[in-house]
């Protein structure tokens, strides 16, 4: 299972009140989007750092290890931003090619600052929310917040199907793994492939199964989730 | 009650995976269905819960033909259910209260109601202690009682149960034939198992299947007797049958009907 739904699930703030939770959330995120103060950025960043790592008891280096793999997209995307080719010299900091200059301009770097700033208070956001609270409660908040009854659905099959994905896929791959099938560059590639391929059909098989399910349980087209 | 009349099932390629077979649940209030893997126990579920269609042959609840229209499966599937093999496939919901509560919000009851059934239904598969919990974390046997649970909490008529015991330890085993049996008071139960041991104590009606043919039919007392059938349908005895014929002790239902004979013969 996942390791972000199980912090979910045991965290120290599981059983407080979802509604808070979300207010805060969202009254954060509605800060840093509005915000143009780098230091309110970094301070909802610290807070909710703190929220969720010493309020809620996740550990430090488990956290640093979620925001790590948004972080290096971040990173990517911010060096679109901040670094620029021309061919008039209007740079701050810049190195010359063929004529050309590539650097940094003054805006861009104020710009991206705080932009990342934003973007990791905004982050840290809705890690708060991800790591603190169970998708049920989440979309219990969403439901009383009128949000469209497919939308929820979604979530929720989409929920569904990331645990089905990831178990069938953990499956197959240990039962390679076993057989050797990742001894080498070559078994490696090929086992790769097949594990693709038999992914897909199992879970046709299992999306299936969920229909017959359903079936059973007089599904009727929507997912009711209660109050 | 549900009667399957020379029911036909063939698979799109045309192999027949049920032939004749005809069932009827008034024989008995829990009905055992037992055969090899891939005898076309599952399929036969599957027909009768009519999620598959049969080609030729009927299945009729309470004298009337089921009919394949979406109102009339929906009202034919609050009477009859089942319980899957595989309980993480039947579990849906990530905690065991909205898993349970599922059918019953689908059928438009109110909140405190649901609540209420849940937890009694919680209380009688022995896992009210798991109301809240996720049910991924939950080990396979508490799965299996989860199941259950979703099952009966529907109040249906009919419940069938493919494989209850499959996977389970020992002691997980007795609770679901405690259950089984408490259920059997107010509902018809049918049963799919090679384990023999396990049908022939809970059930009271057993049929035998074999590539999709019902080879037999009868009381466990008499069925369990016939050495042939059993074989060709790549089955095995009970135990408690075994000893019967192997040491010449009277046959028995289960293990504590054999204590007391034992306790009677040591008196005397």
């Amino acid at each position: 299972m996942l390791l972000i739904d199980k912090y979910a699930y045991t965290n120290r703030l599981t059983n407080t009140n979802p509604y808070i939770k979300f207010a805060i959330v969202v009254i954060a995120l509605a800060m840093a989007t509005i915000t143009t103060s780098i230091y309110i950025n970094l301070s909802i960043q610290i807070i909710m750092s703190m929220l969720t790592t010493v309020v809620a008891g996740i550990p430090i280096n488990k956290y640093f290890k979620f925001l790590f793999i948004p972080s290096t997209f971040l990173v990517l995307s911010i060096l679109t931003i901040l670094i620029s080719i021309s061919r008039v010299d209007i740079y701050a900091w810049r190195i010359e090619i063929f004529n050309y200059y590539v650097g940094i301009t003054e805006s861009a770097l104020q710009e991206s600052i705080l932009l990342s700033t934003r973007v990791f208070s905004a982050m840290a956001s809705t890690f708060f929310l991800g790591l603190t609270t169970p998708l049920n409660n989440i979309i219990r908040v969403l439901k009383k917040m009128y949000l469209s009854n497919v939308l929820i659905e979604l979530l929720v099959l989409i929920y569904r199907f990331t645990f089905i994905f990831l178990e069938e896929a953990m499956e197959i791959h240990t039962g390679q793994e076993l057989k050797f099938g990742y001894s080498n560059m070559k078994n490696s590639l090929r086992s790769t492939g097949l594990l693709i391929s038999s992914l897909f059909t199992r879970l046709i098989l299992r999306y299936r199964d969920m229909v017959v399910v359903l079936e059973c349980k007089l599904y009727d087209g929507e997912f009711k989730i209660g109050d | 009650m549900i009667k399957v009349e020379s029911l036909e099932y063939k698979y799109e390629d045309g192999t027949k995976a049920l032939k004749n077979v005809n069932i009827d649940l008034d024989k008995g209030n829990i009905i055992g269905i037992i055969g090899s893997n891939g005898s076309g126990k599952s399929t036969l579920f599957l027909n009768i819960l009519g999620i598959l269609k049969p080609s030729q042959g009927t299945i009729k609840y309470n004298n009337t033909p089921l009919k394949y229209d979406k109102k009339s499966l929906r009202n034919y599937r609050k009477e009859v259910t089942m319980v899957f093999q595989d309980p993480e496939r039947q579990l849906f919901y990530s905690r065991v209260y909205d898993d349970i509560a599922f059918a019953l919000r689908n059928l438009n009851m109110s909140e405190d109601e649901i609540r209420k059934k849940v937890e009694l239904t919680l209380d009688r598969v022995k896992a009210l202690n798991l109301m809240e919990k996720p049910t991924h974390f939950l080990s396979y046997g508490q799965k299996k009682r989860i199941a259950i649970g979703g099952a009966i909490v529907m109040d249906s008529k009919v419940i069938l149960l493919d494989e209850p015991t499959s996977g389970l330890d020992p002691a997980m085993t007795e609770e679901v034939i405690s259950i089984i049996k408490e259920l059997s008071d107010e509902k018809k139960l049918v049963v799919s198992s090679h384990d023999m041991d396990f049908i022939y104590e809970v059930c009271d009606y057993v049929y035998i299947i074999s590539k999709g043919e019902i080879l037999g039919e009868g009381v466990p007392e008499e069925i369990f007797l016939k050495s042939k059938l059993l074989k060709d349908a790549g089955l095995d005895k009970p135990w408690l049958v075994k000893i019967h014929e192997y040491l010449g002790i009277p046959l028995v239902k289960n293990e504590n009907e054999l204590l007391k004979i034992k306790l009677i013969k040591e008196s005397i």
